[in-house]
């Protein structure tokens, strides 16, 4: 038994990282990363491709072996068996035994998470795979597999999850039903969760985690993240004439905004015009214009 | 753990069928024709109606190579990562896959012992005291050693490799690793069949292969770095 860390106040962070450097092979990703959580909440990891944040969050899991610094999760080290039982991760590989089907593949988890059958049942309703249930996993389209692997991480609760990227390649509807379902499971959790879209990220959360070349470069909340231009595309079903519009690229219509938190207005807008829309995206990278 | 374990047994049955039934199927045809031949020599060729008994270790890991399989798919998709984070460790993971190789060795076995048992009434009325000390002292140990060994080389070496396709990938050239040691047993114990030195010569062997396997454990599980059990994706 690995023996919990004692903090003078008495109550120990739900999450530390303390000047830790990590990364693959001996090769640093992160450097010097340095923060505390002590408030449930959903925390918005951000930064750009290749900033570190999928091995901030195998590092936190205990996956990755840190080189040098501490981290904590609930007051344990994260590669103990205490620690890893206050959290659940989800990564981008969908990390689905092959030949498996939906049920069986959440069976498997369920029995190495300690979930019961009846929590497999529950996940299964919850995440509307009633109808994939008996079908492979390699046979399901890229939307439906990340559907099954997020039901994973509802099979049992936990007080700390790590969420990396978990509505990457989902239509807005399963992803807006995704992250209805987080936010949901957010009280009296922590929640970090990665993502590229500072849209997604305004939606879900008020806190930011923002990495930089492997190094922290904010803590704090997401109001602190200005954009000077924000352009979004809009890719519509089967409409030629779309109002508000700025120009159109390949097949999206251009929107130029001053910000992430008129997006949903502008949404409004044209469903209001009887326009049907399939994907809303970023154009550039809003993150990317912060970084240089 | 355990219910790990069965899990995946069952894939590995899946994953490697066609090897498990080759592997079956080819120790028994080769056993048939040994027998057969032996009985109906003039005289008593106790070489070659030990052949079916000799070659078994052979198709005994080419039967196993199906837990191989599954570890090597289950990297490759990214299981293993979230098996860590769950805590499972290294260890644990390499250990399940030997206990899954030797199940299917248990089946191979099975099968074609009882098979060469019955070979042995229907062709002689008997079942030779040479044939049982065969079994007994060189089949069921060699197969376990060399499947264990096939099975731990694969495992280190697909962890230390980056996705290499094919014949050239870890399942296919582990195989014929773990075919190796059998197969030179095989041939050298042909000589000395009956005699001390068949027992020296596959003690031996068998002792060099466990004492190898579990060296590699070892130094898998205080050595190898967990991202190496990351997927490349």
């Amino acid at each position: 038994m690995v023996e919990k860390y004692s903090y003078p106040s008495g109550s120990s962070p739900l999450v530390l990282l303390d000047s830790v450097s990590s990364g693959y092979f001996g090769r640093k990703i992160l450097e010097g990363i340095s923060f505390r959580i002590d408030e449930p909440a959903i925390y918005v990891v951000l930064g750009p491709n290749g900033a570190g944040k999928t091995t901030l969050f195998r590092t936190l899991a205990g996956i990755l072996k840190p080189y040098s610094g501490r981290v904590e999760i609930g007051g344990y080290p994260s590669e103990s068996q205490e620690a890893r039982s206050q959290l659940d991760y989800l990564t981008h590989i969908e990390g689905i035994p092959e030949g498996m089907n939906v049920t069986n593949a959440l069976q498997f988890y369920a029995n190495i998470a300690g979930a019961t059958e009846a929590d497999v049942t529950r996940v299964i309703d919850l995440l509307n795979l009633k109808d994939l249930r008996n079908k492979r996993f390699g046979q399901l389209s890229q939307g439906q597999k990340k559907r099954v692997s997020v039901a994973r991480i509802f099979l049992k609760e936990k007080q700390v999850y790590l969420l990396d990227e978990p509505t990457s390649n989902m239509d807005p509807k399963m992803a807006s039903e995704i992250r209805e379902l987080v936010l949901g499971l957010s009280k009296n959790k922590v929640i970090l969760y990665s993502s590229h879209n500072l849209f997604e990220a305004r939606e879900i959360g008020s806190k930011v985690i923002v990495i930089k070349q492997g190094k922290l470069a904010l803590f704090g909340n997401i109001s602190e993240i200005k954009t000077e231009k924000y352009t979004i595309g809009i890719r519509t079903l089967g409409t030629d004439d779309v109002p508000y519009s700025s120009g159109k690229e390949g097949d999206y219509y251009l929107f130029e905004l001053q910000g992430p938190e008129e997006v949903p207005d502008i949404i409004s807008k044209l469903s209001e015009k009887g326009i049907k829309i399939r994907e809303v995206k970023e154009m550039q990278n809003p993150l990317e214009e912060l970084f240089k | 753990m355990k219910s790990f374990v069965q899990t995946n047994f069952k894939r590995a049955i899946k994953f490697g069928s066609l090897y498990l039934i080759i592997g079956i199927v080819m120790s028994l045809v080769i056993s048939t024709i040994f027998s057969w031949t032996a009985s109906i020599a003039d005289e008593e060729i106790l070489f070659i109606s030990q052949l079916g008994t000799l070659m078994l270790p052979l198709f005994a890991v080419m039967g196993s190579v199906g837990g191989l399989m599954v570890f090597v798919s289950d990297r490759t998709k990214g299981v293993y990562e979230y098996l860590i984070a769950y805590g499972v460790n290294v260890y644990e993971i390499f250990w399940s896959t030997l206990l899954v190789s030797f199940g299917l060795i248990t089946i191979v076995l099975g099968i074609s012992i009882t098979g060469n048992v019955v070979l042995s009434l229907l062709f002689s009325g008997s079942i030779p005291f040479s044939m049982i000390e065969t079994l007994l002292i060189y089949t069921i140990p060699l197969s376990y050693a060399s499947s264990a060994f096939m099975c731990m080389a694969g495992m280190i070496w697909s962890s230390l490799t980056v996705g290499i396709p094919g014949v050239n990938s870890p399942v296919g050239i582990s195989m014929i690793l773990g075919i190796g040691p059998s197969l030179v047993v095989m041939l050298l114990g042909g000589f000395f069949i009956g005699s001390s030195y068949f027992l020296m010569l596959v003690g031996g062997v068998t002792l060099i292969l466990i004492v190898l396997v579990v060296a590699m454990l070892v130094a898998a599980n205080k050595m190898m770095n967990r991202e190496r059990l990351l997927s490349d994706a």
